[in-house]
């Protein structure tokens, strides 16, 4: 509806195929209180970028409205060279498909096996007929889970239930899931909050991988400024709802990334 | 000033000094509130007692006089006759079919509601209010008044019985089932929408594994609440070991009433043993 006039150069002039995901100007409020204040920013292909802030800077939200989990006020996100505000019903559904999210819960179904899950990312390519069970998945989709599993190192465990996998096990076979999915873009929602040091450093190093080699935009949120410097190829800071700093790691300086912890707990 | 004492006191007791808390919202006035609801709940018991015509003396004569249970009944149901207990265990087999007919009719329609049912993934308002609505309609009507519903309109048999259970369980099972949803981690319903996938493949893939056990928990309880539905419908013409039951009592017949009792304490117990065993291996 609320198409920002903003956009429309950006669309016009380059499509983008360097940049599947686009956010111009996002504004999001919760009653009172505006968690968004006209965020920009854009992830390349074959780029991981970080976005790192206090907690209630709005980087979750950020995350979520970028894939329409929640529908922002005002601005846009461009998936693709669609702008998802403008889609509903079956059109976002497709649309959505070229993102992957990958959540700080880890959202995999416990009582169903790493190979099941995986295989569930690509859920929105196969007909409902060949849907009803596990069991009923194309080959093509088995294949390409089996695929995603090698790739996160985690082939072995696929007759393991989730449930029983360890915590960066999971996360690493959530990511499967997501790139089995065969999305441009991986959104991450604190993906290594819920993990211990090691298992951290496989994911992100993991996700970075993933960016690098297999020319995926990776957008994560993270509250690990060190892990965030040493992986990523762009950070973004954030500080109530908007956009303090938008730079390569090595340019970061320390003092900014503490400004980004101090300003919210000064207030 | 009014702090001295407490915490001179507190000092006595612990030996060291405690600091004084701020004082507590509400006081005296929630004290007189909670006399005001003692009042009223006394009130309500004393009011029910009345109106159901409870009577101590009644009680104690029932039990301990001459013509009572246990100086009247009791001697006259020993020995049980045994001659009636293949009877008695092919009428429980009736009331067990009825209790497993009308269990898997139920859940077969529970689970046809619950996506609409469960707040969380609904897909419109009006349908989880409509589907919320049924249900509770269903929940209202006893058991009971529905098997003489239908007695009315297809006559007396267990039949009647599985369509009393089964309608009536749909409004029990499908609201805790619903429950049961609402109240799973909903991160994999998230992860399978943004994946692109259509509602009904997220129901088959991240609804229904979440919440299975729970589910056949939640079956597994109702087996044996049904079972004991059951039997008392039998009482009125829902055939099955009730229906026997109710028989022999009304012609006095007490020693063949030990007997169907006897099976039935038997039954009711394997049946709870059985969802038991089951429920732990689910879970």
């Amino acid at each position: 509806m609320a198409a920002s006039p903003g956009v429309k150069p950006v669309a016009s002039g380059a499509p983008a195929p360097d940049a599947p995901l686009i956010i111009d100007g996002i504004c999001k409020s919760f009653g009172e209180n505006a968690v968004l204040r006209g965020v920009n920013l854009r992830v390349a292909r074959g780029e991981l970028l970080t976005v790192l802030g206090a907690n209630g800077s709005g980087k979750s939200t950020l995350l979520r409205c970028a894939i329409r989990l929640l529908d922002p006020d005002a601005g846009s996100a461009r998936l693709c060279g669609k702008d998802l505000a403008a889609l509903k019903g079956k059109e976002l559904r497709l649309a959505r498909r070229e993102a992957a999210v990958v959540f700080q819960q880890i959202a995999l179904v416990k009582r169903r096996t790493a190979f099941d899950n995986v295989c569930c990312g690509a859920l929105g390519r196969i007909p409902l007929s060949r849907s009803l069970t596990p069991a009923a998945f194309p080959r093509e989709v088995r294949d390409r889970a089996a695929v995603a599993l090698q790739r996160v190192g985690l082939l072995d465990a696929a007759w393991q239930r989730a449930g029983t996998l360890s915590g960066g096990q999971a996360q690493r076979v959530a990511i499967a899931r997501a790139y089995c999915q065969q999305a441009s873009v991986i959104l991450a929602d604190e993906p290594v909050s819920a993990l211990d040091p090691r298992a951290a450093e496989e994911v992100l190093a993991l996700l970075a991988d993933l960016a690098h080699n297999d020319g995926l935009a990776v957008l994560t949120v993270l509250h690990q400024p060190e892990l965030a410097l040493r992986y990523s190829d762009q950070i973004v800071g954030m500080t109530r709802g908007e956009v303090s700093f938008d730079k390569p790691p090595a340019d970061v300086s320390g003092e900014e990334v503490s400004a980004l912890y101090q300003h919210l707990h000064g207030a | 000033m009014r702090q001295r004492p407490s915490t001179a006191a507190a000092v006595d007791t612990i030996g060291i000094s405690s600091p004084p808390l701020p004082p507590r919202p509400g006081g005296r006035r929630n004290r007189w509130l909670w006399l005001l609801w003692g009042v009223l709940l006394l009130g309500l018991l004393v009011y029910s007692w009345i109106e159901v015509g409870g009577s101590i003396s009644t009680f104690i004569s029932g039990i301990f006089a001459r013509k009572g249970l246990i100086r009247d009944v009791f001697p006259s149901t020993v020995p049980p006759d045994l001659s009636v207990l293949w009877d008695g265990i092919k009428a429980a087999m009736v009331t067990l079919c009825i209790a497993i007919l009308s269990i898997v009719f139920g859940v077969v329609f529970s689970l046809l509601m619950l996506p609409f049912a469960a707040r969380n993934i609904t897909p419109n308002r009006a349908l989880y209010e409509l589907a919320r609505l049924i249900q509770a309609i269903l929940r209202a009507i006893p058991e009971l008044i529905m098997l003489l519903i239908f007695n009315v309109v297809m006559g007396f048999s267990p039949f009647s019985s599985v369509l009393a259970l089964t309608f009536h369980g749909i409004g029990v099972k499908g609201k805790l089932f619903a429950e049961a949803v609402e109240e799973m981690d909903t991160s994999p319903v998230d992860a399978l929408r943004v994946a692109g996938a259509r509602r009904g493949q997220i129901f088959l893939h991240a609804v229904l594994p979440g919440v299975r056990n729970t589910l056949l928990g939640l079956t597994l309880y109702r087996l044996d609440a049904n079972f004991r539905s059951a039997v008392t419908l039998g009482a009125v013409g829902g055939g099955g070991i009730g229906f026997l039951i109710d028989n022999e009592l009304n012609v006095f017949q007490y020693k063949t009433v030990l007997t169907y009792l006897i099976v039935l304490v038997v039954f009711v117990l394997a049946i709870e043993r059985v969802s038991t065993i089951l429920r732990a291996r689910f879970t």
